[in-house]
């Protein structure tokens, strides 16, 4: 019986995190600057003046943010490479369009390629004046990032003996990711704080439907999930890490310490993510429950007994 | 098919599985596991159930993989199969297999498991496993075919799959105690 899931370790873990933020920071620069963020701080600039230091701050805070959104979806690739066994063969993931991790990598790498293209508009390198190039980049980037955000809870969610990661992860881990990565955009400078606070309420709704519906009508390895965070060996991660620091302390600090409450939601996603990669068990098969040996001990037992055969033959002349 | 009343859990299955594949101690492709025992005493009972892939009709591990290597050959039946060059080692396969049948082989460091003696049955012969069942607990037949044995068998034992309830329609069947 498996305690815990094990299979997908913990740069699995820190890949659908890091990505899953990255997609947010990308979606929201990209959905204010196409709302007319873009356009207010063109116009402030035309007014020269003070106008023209609000129009620099905006390209510069978007840049920073594009370019943290880069680098976490880049340090989430690598680790995803990282947890390959076979690492040069992965340009073999791009093969199989039917398959999740496929439609991910995809996603993934469209979506680093158009954050990279959209920074450049924020550095004029592309003028930032082509509004209906990069209008088309931020339409496609916000495509790429949803896809980004949703797929990781989609592709687990295919897992058919983990009752536990099949009803609605979607929502859940789309919640939390916009948890992180406002909160790591407040942290940056963003002034967003009560699209944060409004974030934080709603996660802790979502995720308290969430763990109350599977306890309630899920299947035995659902309900084993739900045990192993609230009263089993996840519960210390999952409610001082995922719940304290990442959901009630931010929403409390916030209104003293933006930056503070953005790297507390940072981190306790990080451990949400971690609890609730592990606590995806697989149902039971018949039997599991009696297996007392792994096969790595077997194999050390019969190695011992093969050594004391061995040891025996030799004093007793193989007799 | 398994009949689980014949099966004592000699895992003779089990150690010809590894020498025919060749496996090293520590991977195996069939695992047998005690369940129970159950009931009250003294009426007691605990059968052993051996547990391989399925080779799911509708096979979560063949939908998943992303480059194509774990798929369903269906030259000499319908057989899932995991092409080893294919593998990346992304385990999620692994991940999305409810019986826990795929391992990572230490040597190809990609995702191994029953290849139900593919080579065996092109020859005409029947699985190592069931070659080695003295008891005849094991049994492979054409469930497409309703005159053969293993069709006979399973309709007249009501022989079922394992958590046929998860839609992966598997191929092995098993006759309960």
């Amino acid at each position: 019986m498996e305690k815990t899931q094990n299979i997908w370790g913990n740069l699995a873990t820190g890949y659908f995190f890091l990505a899953g933020t990255a997609a947010v920071i990308g979606l929201v620069v990209a959905v204010i600057d196409i709302a007319g963020g873009g356009e207010l701080a063109r116009a402030m600039a035309v007014m020269g003046g003070a106008g023209n230091d609000m129009f620099s701050t905006y390209l510069f805070n978007n840049f920073i943010a594009l370019a943290l959104a880069f680098a976490l979806a880049g340090i989430g690739g690598v680790l995803l490479l990282a947890e390959l066994t076979q690492k040069f063969r992965f340009p073999l993931v791009f093969t199989n369009p039917k398959s999740l991790m496929t439609i991910g990598a995809f996603a993934l790498s469209g979506f680093m390629g158009l954050t990279f293209i959209y920074a450049l508009f924020f550095l004029n390198i592309i003028p930032f004046d082509f509004t209906k190039l990069r209008f088309i980049v931020a339409v496609l980037l916000i495509i790429s990032a949803v896809v980004l955000a949703a797929y990781p809870a989609l592709e687990m969610a295919e897992a058919r003996g983990r009752g536990f990661w099949r009803a609605g992860l979607v929502p859940l881990f789309f919640i939390n990711a916009l948890v992180c990565g406002s909160g790591l955009l407040m942290a940056l400078g963003f002034r967003m704080a009560p699209f944060f606070f409004l974030a934080v309420l709603f996660n802790m709704l979502v995720l308290a439907g969430y763990l109350w519906s599977t306890e309630l009508s899920g299947g035995s390895d659902s309900r084993r999930g739900v045990d192993l965070l609230l009263r089993g060996r996840l519960k210390t991660v999952f409610f001082g890490g995922a719940v304290l620091v990442g959901l009630i302390l931010p929403a409390v600090i916030i209104w003293f310490s933006p930056v503070l409450a953005g790297v507390l939601a940072f981190v306790g996603g990080g451990c949400f993510r971690y609890a609730f990669m592990k606590a995806g068990v697989r149902l039971e098969l018949p039997g599991e429950r009696n297996v007392k040996y792994t096969d790595k001990e077997i194999e050390s037992l019969a190695h011992s007994l093969e050594a004391r055969w061995q040891e025996k033959a030799k004093t007793t002349g193989g007799n | 098919m398994i009949d689980l009343r014949k099966c004592v859990g000699c895992y003779a299955c089990s150690v010809a599985c590894q020498i025919e594949n060749n496996l090293p101690l520590e991977l195996k492709y069939c695992n047998i596991n005690n369940v129970g025992p159950m009931g009250e005493y003294p009426n007691l009972t605990s059968y052993n159930m051996p547990l391989a892939c399925m080779h799911c009709q509708d096979a979560p591990c063949v939908t998943a993989c992303p480059t194509g290597a774990s798929h369903i050959s269906r030259e000499n039946g319908f057989i899932v199969s995991v092409d080893e060059k294919k593998c990346i080692g992304c385990l999620f396969c692994m991940v999305v297999c409810p019986y826990d049948a795929r391992r990572v082989s230490p040597e190809s460091k990609t995702v191994v498991k029953c290849t139900f003696c593919v080579t065996r049955l092109a020859r005409g012969e029947t699985t190592r496993c069931t070659e080695t069942c003295q008891l005849r607990a094991r049994l492979v037949g054409d469930l497409d075919d309703p005159h053969s044995e293993v069709s006979a068998l399973i309709r007249k034992e009501n022989a079922t799959p394992l958590h046929e309830h998860l839609g992966t329609r598997p191929s092995v069947y098993y006759i309960m105690p």
